[in-house]
């Protein structure tokens, strides 16, 4: 028995970015650590020898960041592509309507897409560090406080209601989601007068077909405008690195659906009247987010978003039951060396190009090059135990693997700066050292940052000795379907740990009930315009938030910081009090102990937010609100790190390109 | 794996399913050498070794499975005897009637799950086996299945047709293979493997033609002859007696090559009609001694039809013959007369006669309906054909095999084959060729006073004497075939030495006098007798022994030269192997001694390699004929012969008493153990020259 045919949206989660060209932009990258791709004007990506051609300018002519395009398509997975297939305009398609469970076959002649941004920062709870995760208590403040009454309330919400594009009629291939612009639905824009920078858009939808028929969604967000609607003196300023009452950003997020609109020839198999047309919705929508933008493009976070949904998915949702099924993980699951390993162990190499890890050892602490013969030379480590060898080469090679594996932060360890007994008689670090969730308050403190329980698992089973070399055993792993591998990619440029509240998105990406599936978000089927959910405590408010009703526009980004510019200034490095775990903040001039106050500095998430870039400091902006607010305004002169001209795979080199600090180029 | 040499029982059987499992195994993987975590090619560890293995913690082969149910829970049957302890014993649980799907041994080995591409090898984990290579087909997996649920064994044989050789049973078969049973000598015509395996056909010595081989040329001369009433087709023996008449050549240079040509393509008439049958030849100088014997027991009273010819030329009356010639209305007492001869053969018609005591010539018609008969029950007869002479004239003219040593050693072609067109003159070989003709064919003694020397009935001489009829006597195209291999031989002593002017066409065909210097290319060769044992290319030999051949006595003793043949054999994509050949010694083997044995002939060497190219690249080409329009060279893998000579060792052994022989190879690697996958051939002969 056929089963009728699915059309999924991928990538699941798309990622726009902001920036301050109006008209300049490219496409999201959609492999882990890959460049974005080129485009024109129009939204078609620039292709040589079929192949898209990456980006190699992030700026336009006039020195304006370009802003990132998410880019969705359409894939229908049947019994001739089980793993799927993308569809295109003209092509033969079976939808099926889910209320009357009839499947209408024809001519697939156009998709609308429908995409709902909004940002609902300025509306919701105060960020307070992990607060929240587990819900906020009654006392948790909201941010604009002062805002009691539900109504006005709801107009803290950027909510310019839900846009609409298509194909075939060729003027409404395009939309912005901008002030005055909304077809009949309610919209909420901040007052146009925001300080320093007024906000009139939070992006733009467009429909865009290539030569072979292929239509895809395009949506760009915000142009990384943030202002203060407050006036009076000192106004605009920074109070805080996340919450600033009377601040807004262009920051957004949301839902993108799309609906088949069908030249019905057949319905159930039987032939259909002459001139029937179905607009049938697809079975599985997508997600939207606007972040900032990614200034080391191709440097890949320590942990990214695409790790996180993916821990998330394994232990909640049976996505890899080779790996964790009947909630444990797989204690006989051979990993391979290549596809699961070394894509983490890599990834601290090109940290030394934004950041100064260790002035006195040099730029590459981890010694990741291969041949280097240091800790994270693959050579040695990709060598799994096999019949006939040195059994002085096994232990050695067991032990390199051992020692890399136990000075990694483990669960429960978070406010640990050393590892345990790495050693005996030495003392390490513990790794990663970066900052983790909580190093500043001592509300559920989580000082320093450790990989995913599933990273963590892998790496296990590697230095149990549990893994093959592929290439060593002429296995090439199947290449993922296109659609995960979509999914996958685009989140691999996210980032994915420290939640400070963090990049893109906060911890609420690890929270399993936002997913309907795996990566995918659980949209909510009742989305009213104009009454946007918001914070319980709200009385009377039109729609209390409820993540088991499932997510509305502005859901994911209103846990991150507002304006976005401030955080983003400050999570460069962080001085982390290391004297107690369980402790952030100390009263140190209290009577009684008598102790000594210990920090660390610890570096934030470098790959997102350079820090030292050639030496120097990759931001003029000092770590204090007054360098937020600098930073407010600065953010698009800041340069991208790029791969220098000597950049290979195995020998990654960056340097500093398009900055305009300083009257640079 | 060691191979125990000095036990031929304890030798690896070459075609077990065992090594058809590893042989699967590594076709699949190709060239594809993944580490499987250090074992390489695990399926190529000793057995013992593969049985235990595990791969990345799945276990390759299951465990052997014992058929007895488990045993009860140790628990359970402690609390039957004991007390209970804190409750009242439980009735023991009726088993629960839940179907069980168990798979067997091979089914559950990882192995099998591996190659099925089965989890944990279906991409969740690993991909399917063998890593990098090609899939293994269906039926390849579940023949390794079924050797595993059947225990893995080491030594036995593949499952029933999967060889397909002629040769017998599998078990048979591996038998062969491993020299534990011999290859029996074909019973066919030596020409019907020629021309079964694309090989040169034979002209044998009509002295040792098969019963077979000689009863399918009669049948094909009686089939040309059958066509005589129709002179112009060229179907007809007489059409191609009728040739020789008009455009013979001899007494110059173009006498031998002219009638290699002429025997060349009436052969490929008989061929048509038979594709087995050559044309014998006819040794004479080996007769020396028995026409000498003959003339002289005839006394030298006796001038005419005193000689003799070989037996298959000779006449004789049998039974069916009677009751033919009674059936045609001859008188009874010629028949009575007859009868008293049934059987006997004589080297002429009229010696016939006058043995049954018939008088040529007082029944015409009698006479010709015997002469009729005796032409049906053989065709090789001749009746115009009184072989014979004056007694001292043959014993002075007929050549000894002397004479024809002598002739051959002759080292220009001016002198051995007649002279150049502007210096012609008879050489040497073309005035023993004279004699034959003269003595073969004769006087007719019953001429008489006839005036009609023509009389194709009475003629005044045999046939053979008269250059314009000698072709009709059958007897011609033997005596021409002992010729043209004499020349054959010369032409072996002296390669350049030929003809002046090699471009002159040899009329009435297209051939020039060039086109006849090799026999080869005429689709011949010479040999007193050949034996030959057919083997098939499908199954490798570790060890050949063939029966004893049967070699006439005779052959034994007059031959040669002696050679061992190796027909087609095939390269093998394997390091190169050593051939031992040895005679009478059908238990040799890898220990077996050479220096000082007399029984040992000679060692071949077999230069071959792995392949280095895509599927099939070192296959044999096929067997089918080339395209028409395919003009390239031959293929490159083409199987190729070996001939060994082993004319010493057969002197060697006839001395020491031997009076048959068989064949039996050794096949070594290079590090002189035996050799089980290397050897793939067509066959083997033994085969003897004048």
């Amino acid at each position: 028995m056929t089963s009728a045919p699915i059309y999924k949206i991928h990538p699941a989660i798309g990622v726009a970015r902001v920036g301050n060209s109006p008209d300049s932009f490219y496409l999201s990258p959609e492999r882990t650590g890959a460049p974005p791709i080129d485009c024109g004007a129009d939204g078609l990506p620039i292709v040589k020898d079929g192949v898209e051609q990456p980006v190699t300018r992030y700026k336009d002519a006039k020195n304006r960041i370009r802003r990132q395009a998410a880019r969705f398509r359409i894939y229908v997975y049947d019994d001739a592509s089980p793993n799927g297939r993308e569809v295109k305009i003209g092509d033969t398609v079976a939808a099926t309507q889910t209320k009357s469970g009839q499947v209408f076959g024809g001519k697939l002649i156009d998709i609308q897409w429908t995409v709902y941004l909004a940002n609902k920062k300025s509306n919701w709870y105060e960020f307070q560090q992990l607060s929240g995760e587990h819900g906020y208590d009654a006392s948790h403040p909201l941010r604009n406080a002062g805002i009691t009454d539900a109504n006005q309330r709801q107009k803290l919400i950027i909510d310019p209601g839900p846009r609409t594009v298509s194909w075939s009629d060729k003027t409404q291939r395009t939309t912005g989601f901008t002030r005055g612009t909304s077809p009949g639905t309610p919209e909420c824009f901040p007052p146009d007068d925001l300080k320093p920078n007024a906000i009139d858009t939070l992006g733009q939808l467009t429909s865009i077909t290539d030569s072979d028929g292929k239509n895809r969604l395009l949506v760009l967000g915000g142009l990384g405008n943030s202002g203060s609607s407050k006036s009076g003196f000192g106004e605009p300023y920074i109070q805080n690195y996340a919450n600033n009452d009377g601040w807004f950003d262009d920051i957004s997020d949301g839902p993108v659906t799309a609906s088949l609109v069908i030249q019905v020839e057949t319905i159930d198999g039987n032939p259909a009247p002459p001139k029937m047309q179905k607009t049938i919705p697809v079975n599985s929508s997508a997600w939207v987010i606007t972040g900032y933008p990614r200034y080391a493009p191709q440097i890949v976070d320590l942990i990214t978003m695409d790790d996180l949904v993916y821990d998330v998915a394994v232990r909640n949702s049976n996505f890899a039951p080779a790996i964790y099924s009947k909630s444990q993980y797989n204690r006989d699951y051979i990993v391979y060396f290549w596809r699961d390993i070394w894509p983490i162990l890599q990834r601290p190499f090109s940290f030394q190009f934004v950041a100064d890890i260790d002035p006195m050892a040099g730029g590459d602490p981890h010694q990741t090059g291969r041949g280097s013969g240091g800790n994270f030379d693959p050579t040695p480590l990709s060598i799994p135990p096999f019949a006939g060898e040195d059994p002085v080469d096994r232990k050695n090679r067991s032990d390199r693997r051992m020692f890399l594996y136990s000075v990694l932060r483990k669960a429960g360890r978070e406010n640990s700066l050393y590892a345990e007994r790495a050693q005996p008689g030495r003392i390490f670090f513990a790794m990663p050292l970066l900052c983790g969730d909580n190093p500043l308050s001592n509300e559920v403190p989580s000082k320093f940052l450790r990989l995913t329980d599933t990273m963590l698992f892998l790496l296990r089973q590697w230095a149990d000795g549990k893994f093959l070399n592929e290439e060593m055993e002429d296995i090439k792993p199947a290449p993922l379907p296109e659609g995960v591998a979509l999914d996958r990619g685009v989140l691999g440029n996210v980032l994915g740990g420290a939640f400070c509240p963090g990049g893109e998105a906060c911890w609420i990406m690890r929270n399993p009930a936002i997913y309907s599936a795996p990566y995918r978000i659980n949209t909510s089927p009742s989305i009213t315009p104009g009454s946007l959910s918001q914070p319980n405590v709200v009385a009377a408010a039109d729609t209390p938030a409820n993540i088991s009703a499932g997510l509305e526009p502005g859901d994911l980004t209103k846990y991150s910081a507002v304006p976005w510019q401030a955080d983003f200034n400050e999570c460069s490095t962080q001085d982390v009090d290391v004297t107690y775990e369980n402790w952030n903040l100390i009263e140190s001039d209290s009577t009684g102990d008598v102790f000594k106050d210990k920090t660390w500095l610890t570096y934030w998430w470098p790959a997102h937010r350079p820090v030292m870039v050639n030496g120097a400091a990759w931001s003029p902006t000092p770590n204090s609100h007054a360098g937020d607010l600098t930073m407010v305004n600065l953010w698009w002169q800041l340069g991208f790190v790029v791969p220098a001209p000597d950049w290979t795979a195995e020998t990654p080199d960056f340097q500093l390109s398009e900055n305009q600090i300083g009257g640079g180029k | 794996m060691p191979n125990d040499t000095s036990n031929p029982a304890a030798e690896p059987q070459p075609w077990s399913r065992y090594k058809q499992v590893r042989k699967i195994l590594d076709d699949a993987s190709g060239d594809m050498h993944p580490s499987y975590q250090g074992h390489d090619r695990f399926w190529n560890l000793p057995l013992a070794e593969l049985l235990q293995l595990t791969l990345y913690g799945v276990r390759m082969i299951a465990p052997a499975t014992s058929s007895s149910p488990e045993a009860p829970p140790v628990a359970a049957a402690m609390s039957a005897t004991m007390s209970p302890c804190c409750h009242a014993p439980q009735p023991k649980a009726a088993p629960t009637a839940q179907p069980q799907i168990e798979l067997g041994r091979g089914a559950s080995s990882g192995l099998i799950v591996g190659l099925k591409g089965l989890s944990p090898f279906d991409g969740s984990q690993f991909p399917r086996l063998p890593w990098g290579g090609a899939a293994v087909s269906a039926e390849d997996i579940q023949f390794i299945e079924k050797w595993i649920d059947d225990g893995c064994p080491e030594t036995d044989a593949p499952s029933t047709g999967s060889i397909a050789t002629g040769l017998g049973d599998t078990a048979h078969v591996m038998a062969l293979a491993a020299g534990t049973a011999r290859f029996a000598a074909s019973l066919g015509t030596v020409n019907a493997y020629r021309q079964a395996t694309g090989a040169l056909k034979v002209r044998k010595n009509i002295n040792f033609l098969t019963p077979e081989e000689l009863q399918r040329f009669r049948n094909a001369l009686a089939k040309m002859k059958s066509l005589d009433a129709y002179e112009q087709d060229e179907r007809s023996f007489g059409y191609w007696a009728r040739i020789h008449a008009s455009q013979c050549q001899h007494s110059w240079e173009q006498f031998l090559t002219w009638h290699r040509a002429y025997l060349y393509y009436f052969e490929q008439q008989l061929q048509d009609i038979d594709p087995t049958v050559t044309l014998p030849y006819w040794d004479w100088a080996a007769d020396h001694d028995n026409v000498i014997i003959s003339i002289t027991d005839m006394g030298s009273s006796v001038a005419l039809d005193n000689g003799v010819v070989p037996e298959a030329y000779r006449c004789w009356i049998d039974q069916q013959g009677l009751d033919a010639l009674k059936a045609g209305g001859v008188p009874q007492p010629v028949l009575d007369k007859l009868a008293t001869i049934l059987g006997q053969t004589f080297s002429s018609g009229n010696r016939l006669f006058l043995a049954a005591g018939i008088k040529w010539g007082d029944d015409p018609v009698s006479d010709q309906a015997i002469i009729k008969t005796l032409g049906t029950i053989n065709p090789l007869w001749h009746y115009q054909r009184w072989p014979g002479g004056n007694s001292s004239i043959i014993f002075e003219a007929y050549p000894s095999p002397e004479d024809v040593t002598r002739v051959l050693q002759i080292e220009n072609f001016f002198s051995f084959g007649s002279g150049p067109e502007d210096n012609h003159f008879f050489g040497a070989l073309e005035n023993l060729h004279n004699l034959i003709h003269n003595f073969s064919g004769g006087l007719n003694p019953n001429y008489g006073a006839s005036t009609e020397p023509m009389n194709v009935n009475n003629p005044q001489a045999g046939d053979m004497v008269n250059a314009g009829r000698t072709a009709f006597d059958p007897i011609f195209w033997a005596h021409h075939s002992n010729i043209d291999r004499l020349w054959s031989e010369w032409q072996k002593l002296n390669p350049s030495g030929g003809p002046d002017d090699p471009d002159d066409i040899l009329s009435p065909w297209s051939m020039t006098v060039a086109d006849t210097y090799t026999t080869a290319k005429l689709g011949y060769e010479y040999m007193q007798s050949s034996h030959v044992f057919p083997s098939s290319s499908q199954m490798p030999i570790a060890r050949f022994v063939s029966q004893s051949a049967g070699v006439h006595p005779q052959v034994i003793a007059a031959h040669r030269r002696a050679e061992v043949r190796l027909h087609h054999v095939q390269y093998s994509t394997r390091a190169g192997f050593f051939i031992r050949v040895f005679l009478n010694q059908p238990d040799a083997n890898a220990a077996t001694p050479t220096t000082g044995n007399p029984h040992y002939v000679g060692i071949q060497n077999m230069f071959t390699g792995l392949c280095i190219g895509g599927p099939g690249h070192c296959a044999p080409p096929p067997t089918t004929p080339r395209r028409k329009f395919d003009l390239r060279a031959r293929a490159h893998k083409t199987p190729a012969g070996f001939r060994i000579d082993c004319t010493d060792a057969v002197d060697r052994l006839r001395r020491q008493g031997d009076t048959d022989f068989q064949v039996t190879l050794v096949i070594l690697n290079i590090d002189g153990t035996v050799a089980t996958d290397a050897l793939h051939m067509d066959g083997v002969s033994l085969n003897f020259f004048d």
